[in-house]
């Protein structure tokens, strides 16, 4: 038994995957009988020179004991708590600062010509490199991830995929039910998980099909964005904005809808496409959609689309106009995720993978 | 006493676009040779990669080698595609020469850039001073890609003549970078093989175009004219894969028969066309998309062209090639030329075309030019490079100031430390 202590920056008022992944490790720590606890230290977004700042603080935190207790083994999950020094460190990273990496130039990033980011990115880049490095054992959560730690910073790290939020708990339901079908996006909601091409395509597909978006927003004026989206397209009568559900909600949100949307650009893993394939849902995606395209294989177990309001409307479209071959993809979705064995004892790897550098 | 060879970063595509020609992927291959006897160069694009004799190295390490053996250039090759926006965020890291194949005049195009400060930087920078200004809130690019990118060139080679002149008309008013900004008409040059192409006797009149299959192409008014001629032509298009599905349908409305699509552009598809061709169609509407280097190919192969009477083509002398007006009449027009042509048994080499082109699109002499260019301005680059770092550096400064700014007299004594520990206070 050893005394573990799993990091995660939170961002208030906001929920995702993050949040979801550092929970259910600490449960599935102690549940095997280790003595384990979340460290959450909030992360401020703005003003982003305050981002080392932040990284500071969590290096400044001591971690080797607290009341007594003697702290075997940190796990650090995301910038900036990887800063974190302890006497062993594993690091199951979620993600670096993305603005700084593979988002910097676009239109999803901050960080712009100005040369005070400049000077700042390669701050980050170096002590990450630095404090990643000193890890004693270093994994990510998906392929992405992981080739982007090793384009970037040039470390490796193997890949241990979350295994699925609830377990087993997940089912299946019609693709319609009492005459309504719908399309569900989950997940936080801001500019780069893309709703508003969700929204867009609906103009081309059958009236019948409506759109239900679960999640909070995450981004200063993104809902007053997809109203206005949403009135410009005039379908008012299709979208709903569900926020944040209770579980039980959202796995029969899961189970009763035609398919599941999630396009978000490069996404780390992405726990939503799981959750569908658990429901026996076929997922839509992008094809820039990142670690999402590591289950989502195209007229396989779902559409890898073109990121545009066409071809995600086409897919949406084969998905209505023919409901076996919904069923099957959806089954399809399933038994990959079954055969890859995120439904059930995937957890064990992941722990013992994560507990190396205290097991060695 | 060795003389050292000037060091050049050389930044452009290491192929093809996944979906699309790249001409600076082509010009690279062009000038390596003449570049490599000439300077010390590194080429860098997206990835650690050796192409068809060319080693490219990952642009991510371009600043670090700079620091350890510092560069006296950095050359920028930049096309309207997203697969080069890894360019377009270097250009304002270290500024240098650019190499503008297309020319943005919209915000619209590769992914944007929000929250640019091209204009802040280049005033400061002018007063040699970093002086810190409120950071900016852009949720969309509001500035043409053009400005900034020509705001950070110290010399902006342009491909085409009219972007030369929108340079010149437009952009110097616009951007305020004080480095005596020079832009210079900078064409790519056809290979000697296309000077030796001789005319052939074909039973048909073979056309040929390489543009894609939307509008800006004018294809919509080309072809109902070929329908016309159908028996008596043969139609050759060469075009992106991505096209190619919109092309036969089109080529199906209407009812042309007799054509071939080749799916991939390049030079060798484009040689071997010429080859069989006796007229070329280069048509194109577009303010800020050039269609080098077909056109200067098909010049320098001596055929007869028709293009159109507008920007791009506007230097093209009007015994050189046939210039089509676009609009109302265009497809008239294409009608009475395309009607000469059908008629004439044994079609010549188009002398005017040729003359123009080996004055303007010689490889030696393009290639000895941008040397001497290079030459000439090394003092101007490298003081810039000085100045650059500088800059910086006050930059730097600025920035640490701001973060520790974020904390108070006790926090400062608790992450002190820890900005030691990272170099972070340099």
């Amino acid at each position: 038994m050893a005394n573990i202590l799993v990091l995660g920056p939170t961002v208030p008022f906001t929920k995702g995957g993050q949040e979801i992944l550092v929970n259910t490790l600490v449960k599935e720590l102690n549940n095997r009988g280790h003595n384990a606890d979340k460290i959450e230290l909030p992360f401020n977004t703005q003003p982003k020179e305050s981002y080392l700042t932040q990284a500071a603080f969590w290096r400044a935190f001591p971690m080797d004991s607290f009341g007594g207790e003697d702290i075997d083994l940190i796990i650090a999950t995301k910038f900036p708590c990887y800063f974190a020094k302890a006497k062993k460190k594993s690091i199951w990273l979620v993600h670096q600062l993305r603005s700084a990496y593979d988002l910097y130039g676009d239109c999803f990033s901050d960080f712009s010509d100005d040369p005070r980011d400049e000077a700042l990115r390669t701050k980050i880049y170096q002590s990450d490199t630095k404090v990643i490095g000193e890890a004693n054992y270093v994994s990510a959560i998906s392929k992405n991830v992981s080739n982007r730690l090793k384009e970037y910073n040039n470390i490796d790290a193997e890949v241990l995929y979350p295994p699925l939020p609830l377990g087993d708990k997940y089912k299946s339901g019609p693709y319609e039910k009492d005459n309504e079908k719908y399309i569900l996006s989950v997940g936080r909601i801001c500019n780069i998980k893309r709703v508003h091409l969700a929204i867009r395509s609906l103009i081309n597909v059958d009236k019948s099909v409506k759109l239900k978006i679960v999640g909070s927003p995450d981004e200063p004026g993104i809902i007053d964005f997809l109203q206005n989206e949403i009135e410009h397209y005039r379908v008012q009568d299709r979208v709903e904005f569900l926020g944040r559900v209770s579980e039980e909600d959202l796995i029969n949100l899961f189970a009763n809808s035609l398919a599941v949307y999630y396009a978000p650009f490069n996404e780390d893993y992405g726990y939503v496409t799981l959750e569908a394939f658990a429901s026996k849902k076929p997922v839509i995606a992008a094809n820039d959609s990142g670690g999402v395209l590591e289950f989502v294989v195209d007229g396989e177990n779902g559409f890898v689309c073109k990121p545009n309001a066409d071809s995600i409307g086409e897919a949406i479209n084969k998905l209505n106009l023919d409901l076996n071959l919904t069923k099957k993809l959806g089954e399809n979705a399933f038994k990959f995720i079954k055969d890859a064995g995120f439904m059930d004892s995937s957890w064990d790897k992941v722990i013992n993978n994560l507990l190396k550098p205290i097991n060695n | 006493m060795t003389n050292k060879k000037i060091r050049i970063a050389w930044f452009s595509s290491d192929s093809n676009f996944q979906d699309s020609f790249s001409v600076s992927y082509w010009f690279t291959k062009q000038i390596y040779s003449f570049l490599t006897e000439n300077f010390e160069v590194d080429f860098y694009s997206k990835q650690d990669i050796e192409k068809e004799g060319i080693k490219f190295t990952n642009y991510r390490k371009a600043r670090v080698n700079h620091k350890t053996n510092p560069y006296d250039l950095f050359f920028y090759n930049l096309e309207d595609n997203d697969e080069l926006s890894f360019i377009r965020m270097h250009i304002v890291q270290i500024p240098g020469i650019v190499y503008f194949h297309d020319f943005i005049h919209s915000n619209y195009g590769p992914i944007p850039m929000v929250n640019s400060a091209w204009h802040l930087n280049c005033e400061n920078y002018n007063q040699s001073k970093f002086i810190s200004y409120e950071r900016l809130d852009e949720k969309y690019q509001k500035i043409p890609h053009a400005h900034r990118e020509s705001a950070y060139s110290l010399i902006s080679l342009l491909s085409s003549a009219a972007f030369n002149v929108d340079f010149s008309n437009v952009i110097k008013d616009q951007i305020k970078f004080n480095t005596d900004k020079r832009n210079i008409y900078f064409p790519t040059a056809a290979s000697e093989k296309f000077y030796n192409i001789k005319p052939k006797e074909n039973e048909l009149l073979n056309i040929a175009f390489s543009g894609c299959s939307q509008f800006d192409s004018r294809s919509h008014k080309f072809l109902p004219v070929l329908e016309k001629f159908n028996d008596k032509i043969m139609f050759h298009w060469m075009l992106d894969k991505k096209f190619e599905g919109h092309a036969n349908k089109l080529l199906s409305e209407n009812n042309i028969t007799n054509f071939k699509i080749y799916n991939s552009k390049s030079e060798n598809t484009w040689y071997d066309i010429l080859l069989e061709s006796d007229l070329v169609l280069h048509t194109k509407f577009s303010f800020y998309k050039n269609i080098s280097p077909f056109l200067e190919m098909s010049l320098a192969a001596g055929k007869y062209i028709i293009t159109n009477n507008f920007h791009f083509a506007d230097y093209i002398p009007e015994t050189a090639a046939f210039k089509v007006n676009v609009g109302s009449k265009e497809s008239l027009e294409y009608d009475s030329i395309i009607n000469k042509f059908i008629n004439i048994k044994k079609i010549g080499t188009n002398i005017v075309a040729r003359e123009f082109a080996q004055s303007f699109y010689n490889k030696d002499i393009n290639f000895n030019f941008l040397k001497n260019l290079i030459i000439k301005n090394l003092d101007s680059f490298k003081k810039h490079n000085a100045l650059w770092a500088d800059f910086e550096k006050q930059a730097s400064q600025s920035l640490l100031n701001e973060m520790k700014s974020y904390v108070g007299n006790i926090g400062l004594d608790i992450i002190d430390p820890i900005f030691k520990e990272f170099d972070w206070n340099e």
